[in-house]
């Protein structure tokens, strides 16, 4: 080749170099991810095939996945996007620590956003995310992700599960039995339902009823107390509805419209189920029955989700952690999360396992672009650093 | 005194402080007048910072973690990045602006329902409190150079205010609120991994802040390196500010994802 050619190709080569490390092109690559993150979070990412078509047609769906519209941040041409930003980060900061001297605290924030996107990188193409599911006294040594099982290296095990609620704001059931049962006494402790003090206090005339105030949980026997009678809730409705035809009872929706449980009573006289209604406390379905029941419904709101768990190595306890929600579990290279629950009776835990080795880069990242904003806005005079071209 | 009481004694000094402002805004020196709008404001100020510290007390937890709460909040690191900026900048011909923005954000709070609620799992975080506090004292910096670079970019600014001290108005809040902004969406990624085990996961809150973020580090490096003019300057600290509101409420209105409990 001809000495001018290499001239040529050198020539190129020094312009391509000095357009990766300009801040033209910072400007140039922010202009186009800032739509593109904008795009990425109008249209819903990573759902099902179905849902897109429905909302945007089979067209325009099949146009989305073309695109990567679907996945706008995990396609190929986000990738190049940010590799290309990464590129001209590292770009400007090798030409400002070698041409043009600048302050700790420019290389440190330069420096950890280069840091941050590798990170990511990492993160993207290591983690490790999966589910495991205990039942109470079950251990597991490996779990599941994307179809894989792997080995943690250890066994977790599930002692125990619990989910504490706002006293206040559970649904509740209030019982009034017939005035006459009554020879009970009110610090009773009932394991499920927990008695409430009574609501109305002071003597009672004859014929009046008694109301007690009931916390539940489905399909648990609770006996009243001071007479004969239990009662289990066996059903729950949101949205009750009755169909004349089949006379079945169904929920018109998920939403709390008319909230409706199906009491089963039983006792020395009676044995039946009720339907009780939030909205309509005196409405009943069949005859009128000497217990009344009045049904509060409450928005359940969990307090906290808490899994008793111990890590064993050889058969041998080695931790043990009540794992909560902002309370992750972490041992060996993995971290373990509270997830999911079961909501009925409280017998399992759901974890999600997470190994990310993306996570300490990214945190180093974090450290560095405080300290590095810290020293060169707040300290450093950069405020008061002229412009380069005034108006 | 119970916190419905603070704040509406704090919103009635700031509605108060209008007066002042006003005449500020149109004369071209009282000081006596500065100085009245100052203190009816910084009142206004620590009474709500009264109000806010019995909710605190009362919930138990930073008054962060509903819609109502959350715009409280805002009116109160809006009225403190006002404070601040006019102690350096001296800013109080904006105020009646700031002021007026102020008030309109406590009528929209008091549209919200201010019932104390239980507070989710989730949210029950020692993180909670640098993450809101250092989103919403960036969010209160840069409604503060949103202000300015309406009155920069509006034809009147030129009979009441200079162009040299409304561009360093808007730059040094941004300035300011932009390590802020920083760290709150920095904390927010180490709380995520500490309660969803994952740092980043593309939500649409965390998205439109990572755009907000991208918008006031284009404005930095336009102005710091690229010398852009200021009135195309004061355009993106508008377009900034109004990427800010979206992603503090529309977001939580119009795109769903795991900042829903905002509402």
């Amino acid at each position: 080749m001809p000495l001018s050619g290499f001239k040529k190709s050198g020539e190129a080569f020094r312009r391509f170099g000095e357009f990766i490390a300009s801040v033209r092109l910072t400007t140039v690559l922010l202009f186009i991810l800032i739509p593109v993150a904008i795009l990425g979070s109008l249209i819903p990412q990573g759902r099902e095939y179905a849902e897109y078509a429905e909302r945007y047609g089979f067209k325009v769906t099949g146009l989305l996945y073309q695109l990567y519209l679907t996945s706008v941040f995990t396609s190929p041409w986000f990738l190049i996007l940010v590799v290309l930003l990464c590129a001209n980060i590292l770009g400007c900061l090798i030409v400002s620590v070698v041409k043009t001297k600048r302050s700790f605290g420019f290389v440190l924030i330069h420096l950890s956003l280069v840091l941050l996107i590798a990170g990511g990188l990492v993160s993207a193409t290591l983690r490790v995310k999966g589910e495991l599911v205990l039942h109470e006294g079950q251990s597991a040594t490996s779990f599941t992700a994307n179809g894989k099982t792997i080995p943690l290296g250890f066994e977790l095990r599930l002692k125990d599960f619990r989910v504490e609620h706002y006293e206040n704001e559970l649904q509740k059931l209030v019982i009034a039995m017939p005035a006459q049962s009554q020879s009970f006494s009110i610090s009773e402790d009932l394991k499920l339902g927990q008695s409430r003090p009574p609501l109305i206090k002071g003597n009672q005339k004859s014929g009046q009823k008694k109301p007690f105030e009931f916390r539940f949980r489905r399909d648990i026997w609770t006996t009243i107390p001071g007479s004969d009678s239990q009662f289990r809730v066996e059903r729950f409705v949101p949205d009750f509805r009755f169909d004349m035809g089949s006379r079945a009872v169904f929920s018109a929706s998920e939403e709390p419209n008319n909230p409706a449980i199906l009491v089963h009573m039983k006792g020395k006289d009676e044995d039946y189920t009720e339907w009780v209604f939030s909205n309509f406390s005196d409405f009943h379905m069949t005859k009128e029955r000497p217990i009344g029941l009045k049904y509060i419904w409450a928005q359940d709101v969990p307090k906290d989700f808490i899994s008793q768990v111990e890590i064993l190595e050889k058969g041998k306890a080695v931790k043990m952690q009540a794992l909560r929600v902002n309370h992750p579990l972490r041992y060996g290279e993995f971290s373990i999360y509270q997830a999911s629950y079961d909501s009925q009776e409280e017998k399992w835990s759901g974890f999600a396992v997470v190994r990310d080795p993306g996570t300490v880069v990214i945190f180093t990242s974090i450290i560095m672009i405080m300290l590095g904003l810290t020293l060169n806005i707040y300290f450093h005079p950069t405020r008061n650093k002229k412009r380069l071209l005034e108006a | 005194m119970t916190e419905p009481h603070f704040l509406s004694v704090a919103f009635l000094f700031y509605l108060i402080s209008l007066i002042p402002h006003a005449f500020v805004f149109f004369r071209r020196s009282a000081p006596r007048l500065e100085r009245l709008a100052r203190i009816l404001v910084g009142i206004g100020f620590l009474l709500q910072t009264m109000a806010l510290v019995i909710r605190w007390k009362v919930t138990g937890h930073t008054p962060c973690t509903n819609m109502y709460e959350s715009l409280v909040f805002f009116s109160w690191a809006f009225a403190a990045s006002y404070l601040f900026a006019d102690l350096f900048l001296k800013i109080s011909r904006l105020g009646f602006f700031i002021l007026l923005c102020n008030l309109a954000i406590l009528i929209y709070a008091f549209s919200h329902d201010a019932t104390i609620k239980p507070l989710m799992p989730a949210l029950q975080s020692n993180w909670l409190l640098l993450h809101v506090t250092t989103c919403f004292f960036s969010y209160g910096a840069f409604a503060v150079s949103f202000i300015a670079s309406i009155a920069y970019l509006l034809p009147i600014q030129k009979k009441y205010f200079s162009h040299e001290q409304l561009d360093q108005v808007i730059y040094k809040s941004i300035l300011f609120g932009f390590p802020l902004l920083t760290l709150g969406v920095a904390s927010g990624a180490v709380w995520a991994n500490e309660a969803w085990g994952q740092y980043w996961s593309w939500d649409p809150k965390e998205t439109w802040a990572l755009v907000t973020w991208m918008i006031y580090a284009l404005y930095l490096h336009l102005r710091l390196m690229k010398g852009w003019s200021e009135k195309k300057l004061a355009w993106i600290a508008f377009t900034g500010f109004l990427f800010v509101i979206f992603t503090y409420v529309g977001v939580n209105y119009l795109l769903s994802g795991l900042h829903s409990y905002a509402k």
